[in-house]
C-alpha cells in the first residue's frame, strides 16, 4: 500500500516535472516570429519566381561602424527579393535606398528597438522605450542625421525644413548649431520712417500687409500693438546718426501740370528701373523685397527719397541697389510712387493718446517677445537665448515634454509638427509667435529638427556643409557690387543668392562688348522670367570697371576652342540644330521655337565660341540645374553645332 | 546532453499534453492572427489620426522624387497634371502627349516609358522634338519620373 502510494505520487511528481519542463520550449516553439518565418515560405511557395525559402530562427544585422544589432529581417524577411515589390508587409521589398542596408542597419534611418523579437517591442511602441519606429512622413530626418549640409537633394522634405529655419530665422531665439543670423531690417529711425497707425496694424498682422514677410505673427491685443507702436515711434533717429536731406521744392506742389509731368515720367523710370523684379505691388511680381501697393500709405516721402538715394545709408545691409538716378529723375519716382501706392482704402486712425508709461510698457514687450532677437534697436540687447536649445531636439526624452491638454498623440514628430503649427496650444505662457506654416512646411521643419539628435555617429560617416565662400572683392569692382547689391541676385566665386547667373565665368561666356552693351538696355535675356535685371543707369565709366574686372577675375583660359566657320561646318551645324537634336523645341530663332530657353538670335555676337562649344558638350557641368539635356555630342558634332550658332550674329 | 533529452521529453509527453496542447494553440493561433493583422507602415499612419492624419503623405517617395524631376524637365512642355498643355506645347508641332489618356497611357510599359525618356523621341522612331535625358538623368530618377507620370491617371494598372 505504502509502495503504491508512493508511485502515485512519483508519477503525478513525474508528469508535473514534464509539465514545467515543456513550457519553456512551447514557448519557444510559438513565438511570433516563427508565425512569420512560415508565412513567409507559404507566400514564397505561390510566387510564379523561385525565391529562396527562409531558414526558421533569429535572423540579424550587425552594424560595426554604427554600433547597431539589428533583428528585423527576422520578419522583414522579403527587404532584398525583387520579387517581392509588391508583396503585403511585413515581406515587402524595401525601395531602393543610398545605402547597403546590411552595412547601415535598419534603425539607424527607422528608429524603434533593433534587438527586440516582438513586433510591438521591435516597433518601438512600449513603455520606456524612446525612440519608437519614426512615422514615414518623417523618416527624412534620419538622413540629416549624417548629411549636414543644408542641401540634401535625395531628401527633399529635410533640405526645405533647413531652408525655412535659416529664412524664419529661428537662431533669433533658439540655439541650433549651423545655422547663423539672418539680415532683418533695423529699427532705427522708424519713428521717422513710418507712421505710427501703420506699425499699429503691422504689429497685428504683418502678412496683412505685406503676404512674404519672414516676420510672424505675435498675436498682440489692441492695447499690446498700440503701446508698443507708441514706444517704437520714440525712436526717431537712424544709424550711424544718418540725417534726412530735404524734399526737392519740385515735390511739393501734388496736383497741377507740373506734377502730372513728374508722375508721368516717374510710372516710365519704374518700369525701366524694373522695381518689380524684387518687389511685389498687388501681389505680383519678386519675391525678394516687400510688397509696394501701399507704400506711399506707409511711409514718409522724406524717408522714401532718401532711402532711394542711398538705400544702405538709412538701412544698413539692405541688398536694396542705388540707382544712379539723378536728383530731378529721383523727384520723379518719388513722385509717381507717392501718387499711385496709396492705400485709398485706409481708415483715418482713431484719436489716440499715449499711455502715461507707454515707454516702460513697450519696453517691457520689446523685452518679453525678444524682438532685439532680430531687429537691431540702438541701445537695445536681445536675449542671448530665449527658447530652448534645440542643438539635440531630435533626442529629447518625451518625460521632458509637456503636452499639456492638446490632446495629440504623444510623440516627438507630433509634439513638433503640432508646436510649429500651433505655438502656444500646449501652454497658455508660451512666447513663440505664429509662423503660419502649411502642413508642408511644419511638417518639413519637424524632419530638419528630428534630425538634431545626439546619436554618436562616427566623423567618417559625416558629411558635413561647405565652408562659406570668402570672396570679398575689393577696390573699385568691390565697392560697386557692394552698393549695387549684385550678389542679392548673382553669384560670383561661391557667394551670392541664384535668383540670376551666376558670374563667375562671364567673361568666359559672353563678349565684352555685349557686356558693356548690356548695363546701358538690360533685355531680358530669357523672356518668360519675373525677376530681370534691373536697369541701373550706370555711366560708362562704372560699366567699363564692371566689364574690365570681369575680363581679368571672372573667366578659365581653358574654356577656349578654335571653331573653324566654314560653310560646310555650319550647314552641318543647322542639321543637328533642327533635324537631330531638336533645339527648337526648347530655343528661338526668327521668331520660330519654344520659349524655355533663351531665343538664340545673334547669339553670336553675345557668346564666346569656346563657351558654346564647352556647354554644348556638358550643360550642366557650367550650371547643375539647367534642364537642357546632355546629348552626349563629338567633339565634331560640338563644333559644327557652334559654328552654326556663331554664325547667327 | 539537453537537446537529446528535450526531443526525447517532447515525443513522450506528445499525448500527455495533447489538451494542454490543443489549448495553447488555440490561444497561440489567436496571437498570430493578431500579429498577422499588426499595422503595415502604411496603416500605422492611418491608425493614429490625431497628429499625422495632416501629415499623411499621398505620395510614396519614388512619386515625390519623380515630381520633383518632373516639374523641373517635363512639366514646361507636358503640363503640371500631364494633360500635354505646358506653356511651351503650343510651340511644337507634334503636340507633346497627354498622360491623362488613361487607354493609351496604360498600354506603354514602364520600361517603354522609360526608354523614351533616356532616348528622346529620336531613339524611339517619334518627333526628335522631345528631347534625350539618359545622359543628364540617372536610371533611378528616370524610373522616379515614370513613377510619377502613373498618378496622372488613377486605377489604370500599366501593361508590364
Amino acid at each position: 500500500m505504502k509502495i503504491s502510494k508512493l508511485r502515485v505520487a512519483f508519477a503525478v511528481a513525474s508528469v508535473l516535472f514534464l509539465v514545467v519542463l515543456a513550457i519553456s520550449p512551447l514557448k519557444d516553439y510559438f513565438r511570433e516570429w516563427r508565425g512569420y518565418q512560415q508565412g513567409y515560405n507559404a507566400l514564397i511557395s505561390q510566387l510564379p519566381q523561385r525565391v529562396k525559402p527562409a531558414e526558421i530562427g533569429i535572423k540579424q544585422i550587425w552594424s560595426q561602424k554604427l554600433n547597431r544589432i539589428d533583428r528585423c529581417e527576422t520578419c522583414h524577411l522579403g527587404i532584398t527579393q525583387v520579387a517581392l515589390a509588391h508583396a503585403p508587409q511585413p515581406f515587402r521589398q524595401h525601395p531602393w535606398v543610398y545605402h547597403d542596408i546590411e552595412e547601415f542597419g535598419c534603425t539607424t534611418c527607422h528608429e524603434g528597438q533593433g534587438a527586440a523579437t516582438t513586433t510591438e517591442e521591435a516597433h518601438g511602441q512600449v513603455k520606456y522605450w524612446e525612440s519608437p519606429l519614426l512615422p514615414a512622413a518623417y523618416v527624412e530626418a534620419s538622413c540629416g542625421k549624417c548629411h549636414k549640409e543644408e542641401n540634401v537633394p535625395e531628401a527633399p522634405l529635410l533640405t526645405l525644413g533647413r531652408k525655412l529655419i535659416r529664412e524664419s530665422n529661428c537662431v533669433a531665439c533658439h540655439k541650433i548649431a549651423g545655422f547663423s543670423k539672418q539680415w532683418v531690417p533695423n529699427l532705427n529711425g522708424i519713428g521717422t520712417k513710418v507712421n505710427r497707425a501703420w506699425i499699429v496694424s503691422w504689429l497685428k498682422d504683418p502678412k496683412a500687409y505685406n503676404p512674404l514677410s519672414k516676420m510672424p505673427n505675435f498675436h498682440f491685443t489692441d492695447e499690446e500693438a498700440n503701446v508698443l507702436a507708441d514706444f517704437l515711434t520714440t525712436f526717431k533717429t537712424f544709424s550711424n546718426g544718418a540725417e534726412l536731406e530735404p524734399l526737392p521744392k519740385s515735390l511739393a506742389a501734388s496736383s497741377g501740370p507740373a506734377a502730372d509731368k513728374m508722375v508721368e515720367a516717374g510710372t516710365t523710370l519704374f518700369r525701366e528701373a524694373r522695381c518689380i523684379t524684387c518687389h511685389l505691388v498687388n501681389g505680383r511680381g519678386g519675391t525678394s523685397a516687400p510688397e509696394l501697393a501701399t507704400v506711399a500709405s506707409k511711409v514718409r516721402e522724406q524717408w522714401l527719397y532718401n532711402y532711394i538715394e542711398e538705400p544702405k545709408r538709412l538701412q544698413p545691409g539692405v541688398e536694396m541697389p542705388r540707382y544712379r538716378f539723378k536728383k530731378p529723375e529721383l523727384a520723379n519716382v518719388v513722385s509717381y510712387i507717392e501718387n499711385q501706392f496709396v492705400d485709398y482704402g485706409a481708415q483715418q486712425p482713431p484719436a489716440h493718446t499715449p499711455e502715461p508709461n507707454f515707454y516702460e510698457k513697450g519696453l517691457a514687450l520689446f523685452k518679453k517677445y525678444n524682438c532685439a532677437g532680430c531687429h537691431t534697436l540702438d541701445g537695445m540687447q536681445g536675449a542671448e537665448v530665449m527658447g530652448p536649445d534645440l542643438s539635440f531636439i531630435g533626442s529629447k526624452k518625451l518625460y521632458e515634454i509637456d503636452f499639456g491638454q492638446s490632446g495629440i498623440e504623444e510623440t516627438l514628430p507630433s509634439y513638433l509638427f503640432t508646436k510649429l503649427e500651433h505655438p502656444r496650444v500646449f501652454s497658455a505662457t508660451m512666447k513663440m509667435p505664429d509662423y503660419q506654416f502649411s502642413d508642408e512646411q511644419a511638417r518639413a521643419i519637424a524632419v530638419a529638427l528630428l534630425s538634431m539628435t545626439d546619436d554618436p555617429i562616427p566623423d567618417a560617416l559625416t558629411i558635413q556643409p561647405h565652408p562659406e565662400s570668402t570672396f570679398a572683392p575689393q577696390g573699385k569692382f568691390g565697392k560697386l557690387v557692394d552698393e549695387l547689391a549684385c550678389l542679392g541676385c548673382h553669384k560670383m566665386e561661391g557667394r551670392g543668392k541664384e535668383i540670376a547667373p551666376d558670374l563667375s565665368l562671364e567673361a568666359s561666356e559672353a563678349r565684352r562688348k555685349w557686356i558693356e552693351g548690356y548695363f546701358k538696355v538690360p533685355y531680358s535675356i530669357r523672356p518668360i522670367l519675373t525677376e530681370r535685371m534691373p536697369n541701373l543707369f550706370l555711366p560708362d565709366s562704372e560699366i567699363k570697371s564692371i566689364a574690365g574686372y570681369m575680363e581679368t577675375v571672372f573667366r578659365a583660359d581653358s574654356l577656349e576652342h578654335d571653331i573653324k566657320m566654314d560653310p560646310g561646318a555650319i550647314a552641318q551645324g543647322r542639321i543637328l540644330y533642327y533635324g537631330t537634336y531638336g533645339c527648337q523645341s526648347c530655343h528661338l530663332i526668327n521668331l520660330k521655337g519654344g520659349y524655355v530657353g533663351p531665343p538664340l538670335d545673334r547669339i553670336g555676337s553675345r557668346l564666346t565660341p569656346g563657351w558654346v562649344f564647352h556647354w554644348l558638350k556638358n550643360p550642366q557641368a557650367f550650371k547643375p540645374e539647367t534642364i537642357e539635356p546632355n546629348n552626349k555630342l563629338t567633339d565634331k558634332e560640338a563644333e559644327a553645332l557652334t559654328a552654326f550658332l556663331m554664325s547667327l550674329k | 546532453m539537453s537537446e537529446p533529452l528535450f526531443v526525447r521529453f517532447l515525443t513522450l509527453s506528445k499525448t500527455l499534453f495533447l489538451i494542454a496542447g490543443a489549448l495553447l494553440m488555440v490561444g497561440c493561433s489567436h496571437g498570430t492572427k493578431e500579429s498577422a493583422a499588426q499595422p503595415t507602415a502604411d496603416t500605422t499612419l492611418a491608425q493614429n489620426p490625431a497628429a499625422i492624419t495632416s501629415s499623411a503623405l499621398p505620395l510614396t517617395y519614388e512619386q515625390r522624387e519623380g515630381k520633383y524631376f518632373y516639374d523641373r524637365y517635363c512639366a514646361v512642355c507636358h503640363g503640371d497634371k500631364g494633360a500635354g498643355d505646358g506653356f511651351n506645347a503650343f510651340n511644337l508641332d507634334p503636340k507633346p502627349h497627354s498622360f491623362a489618356d488613361s487607354s493609351y497611357f496604360a498600354a506603354i510599359s514602364d520600361a517603354s516609358l522609360q526608354q523614351v525618356i533616356a532616348l528622346g523621341g529620336r531613339g524611339v522612331n517619334k518627333s526628335v522634338l522631345m528631347p534625350a535625358y539618359g545622359a543628364t538623368l540617372r536610371q533611378r530618377d528616370i524610373s522616379y519620373v515614370v513613377a510619377y507620370l502613373r498618378t496622372f491617371v488613377q486605377g489604370v494598372s500599366p501593361a508590364r
